[in-house]
């Protein structure tokens, strides 16, 4: 109980948030609160220092890859309507498409469409770090784009990405229900 | 090429035994080129902090000093030590993953880590420990609020002020019939006073709480080197143990009326005080506890949490208890949350209003749990004893059992704690794309022959280190 958040939703935006993202009133309330809890500065955006403060996620290799994608605006922040966003891809059933195109841009760094050579390298080479060597590493972005490139263009065209997709059905794996 | 599940599974094996050893197995500690209590002894004195007692943060009893977290130096230590240990926790949970998930695909080891991540986002353990739980909202009929009103005019105008003014005499009481003892000179005249005073004391205090509670189990006759260890929520715990069972504290000792207290009052639990800024004092302090263990028919009470935690979890159990040779006494203390949340958030509410807000409610309902006596066996390390223990605790009050390090919620990780994790991540694309040495030959090949590769940062596209991937940013 108590004022423990700096700014509270108005009923409007709740209503506005509701209705933009497909979650409840009261979904949309309590995810407010978590998104207040995360943003330890009280400045009504969380930047990606913040996110590390919740150990869990510091350990998650991916984070900086995620935030970058959730912070469509691009100014280092995630806003409130960023994350709720992102969320109802997650949590949504219907937003298959939207699941797909969320790993897809993990992996295409410089948005081009196709997630070339270096994309994949570069992607990688964020999440091991100075563990692999670079030819290591190039060998394995080789042997995953020779394997799937179909066009033999030395990259991975979104088609060529929802092909390797169909062998498991990624839309599901990364849908889960929200519980909250 | 693709790589079965069962190879997979091996290569994590293999991994696991060179890496720092799996959370589970809880060497947490062994990366450490010195001991626990050596680097400690490195790290200048804090206000609260002891090796052992991490969680009674000293009594204050009613002038509501800021009970201390851990100082600077000893979050830098927590600090760097999740940042060593975390990439043996990454290997645990995708180890985990692995055998859930079952994602075949080539490069999609980040699947699991998107998804979790934005679960962990809306909602994680470490977070959630440290949150009081929402009591559900009972009055949206007419009559109900009707009712909740009466309820909370009861409470408040009524109930309140009672327990305010037997709160207040109790303490007033015990403080007076302790004063007395420098009257006499007689040691035992002493002794049977400050034990009187102490029964007032405790009994002002529990009455004012209207707490009920209901202790379990068998407590043993003799004391003798032992040592009470409990999951911690609040300051309240110290308190009804001390009702049931004369506890030796250890805490911070303070100053003025509150220290006379300490010395007087709560003098029959023959509690160890430690003075604050005495840097030797720590060692000192271990050495009385272990003192006393050897003398005293009193147990020694500690909380290995080191802070409050809402009732619904259970944080890592810190060594420190489980080092001291003593047999262990396990408590598992449960609060019901129907008629008062007993969670003292310290960085949210100070302990006067905290000790306010549950005289106002009905009442304190508790649960308090004596288990069997455990010791340390031969091949097991203090922290896997710790493990074992914190188990038992967090079965018998149904808490959820979390490994997170309480005082993480007071540090802040730095950016370059990445290292630790794709250290981890490495060495898993490594044995699962059963990389070769050898050099290869296509289009990022100026990576390997340019030293400048080495320059190729973790922060994305901030840099460029080859033409070609200059050239193919440019198309874009």
């Amino acid at each position: 109980m108590g004022l423990e958040y700096s700014k509270e939703l108005t009923e409007e935006q709740v209503n506005e948030f509701s209705k933009s993202s497909g979650f409840t009133k009261t979904q949309i309330t309590k995810l407010y609160e978590k998104f207040m809890i995360l943003n330890t500065q009280k400045n009504g955006r969380v930047s990606y220092q913040e996110f590390l403060n919740i150990p869990e996620l510091a350990s998650n290799p991916i984070l900086e890859r995620v935030i970058s994608i959730i912070d469509k605006n691009n100014n280092q922040f995630i806003e409130f309507s960023e994350l709720i966003h992102t969320l109802s891809i997650f949590v949504v059933e219907e937003k298959k498409k939207e699941r797909i195109d969320f790993v897809f841009k993990i992996y295409d760094l410089n948005g081009d469409g196709f997630i070339s050579n270096g994309d994949l390298f570069l992607v990688l080479k964020s999440m091991a770090g100075d563990n692999l060597k670079d030819i290591q590493l190039q060998q394995i972005v080789d042997k995953t784009i020779a394997k799937f490139d179909k066009d033999e263009d030395g990259k991975l065209s979104y088609d060529e990405f929802i092909n390797l997709t169909k062998d498991f059905k990624l839309d599901e794996l990364l849908y889960y229900e929200l519980e909250i | 090429m693709s790589i079965s599940q069962s190879d997979v599974e091996q290569a994590l094996e293999e991994l696991s035994s060179q890496e720092t050893p799996l959370f589970s197995q809880v060497s947490y500690e062994s990366g450490d080129e010195t001991s626990d209590s050596e680097s400690l002894e490195k790290i200048p004195r804090s206000k609260s902090y002891v090796k052992l007692s991490r969680g009674v943060q000293g009594r204050s009893i009613r002038y509501g000093t800021q009970m201390g977290g851990p100082g600077k130096s000893e979050l830098t230590f927590i600090q760097k030590r999740f940042e060593r240990t975390m990439p043996g926790r990454l290997l645990h949970g995708l180890r985990n993953e692995d055998s859930k998930e079952k994602i075949k695909g080539d490069f999609f080891e980040a699947i699991s880590f998107v998804k979790r991540g934005m679960q962990k986002i809306v909602a994680d353990d470490f977070t959630a420990a440290f949150q009081e739980k929402k009591p559900k909202a009972w009055n949206f009929e007419w009559y109900l609020f009707f009712t909740w009103v009466l309820g909370v005019v009861l409470r408040y105008a009524i109930l309140l002020p009672i327990r305010i003014l037997i709160f207040a005499s109790g303490i007033l009481l015990a403080s007076l019939i302790a004063s007395t003892t420098f009257i006499f000179r007689n040691n035992k005249m002493k002794a049977f006073l400050n034990k009187l005073a102490f029964k007032i004391f405790t009994e002002g205090c529990v009455l004012s709480w209207h707490a009920t509670v209901a202790y379990h189990g068998n407590v043993p006759k003799n004391f003798r080197n032992t040592v009470i260890v409990a999951n911690h929520t609040t300051m309240i715990d110290a308190v009804l143990m001390m009702r049931r069972q004369l506890v030796s504290i250890v805490g911070q000792h303070h100053v003025g009326l509150a220290g006379l207290v300490q010395d007087t009052i709560l003098s029959p639990l023959e509690p160890i005080w430690f003075e604050r800024g005495a840097q030797k004092d720590r060692k000192q302090t271990v050495r009385k506890i272990k003192k006393h263990l050897q003398t005293s028919n009193i147990p020694i009470l500690l909380f290995p949490e080191g802070t409050c935690v809402n009732n619904e979890y259970c944080v890592m159990f810190k060594k420190g208890a489980f080092e001291l040779d003593a047999t262990i006494i396990p408590v598992a203390i449960r609060y019901n949350k129907i008629f008062v949340d007993a969670f003292w958030n310290s960085r949210k509410k100070s302990l006067p209003i905290y000790l306010l807000g549950v005289m106002a409610s009905w009442g304190l309902v508790a649960d308090i749990y004596f288990l069997d006596p455990m010791t340390k066996q031969e091949n097991e390390t203090p922290i896997q004893f710790a493990e074992r223990v914190k188990n038992v605790i967090a079965k018998k009050a149904k808490l959820k059992n979390v490994s997170w390090d309480g005082y993480l919620k007071y540090i802040k990780l730095s950016d370059k704690f990445k290292d630790g994790r794709s250290q981890v991540l490495g060495a898993y694309l490594k044995r699962k794309f059963q990389v070769s040495k050898m050099k290869s030959n296509t289009a990022n090949s100026e990576f390997d022959e340019n030293p400048n590769s080495r320059l190729i940062k973790n922060r994305l596209g901030l840099s460029i280190t080859s033409p070609n991937e200059f050239e193919k940013k440019k198309i874009k």
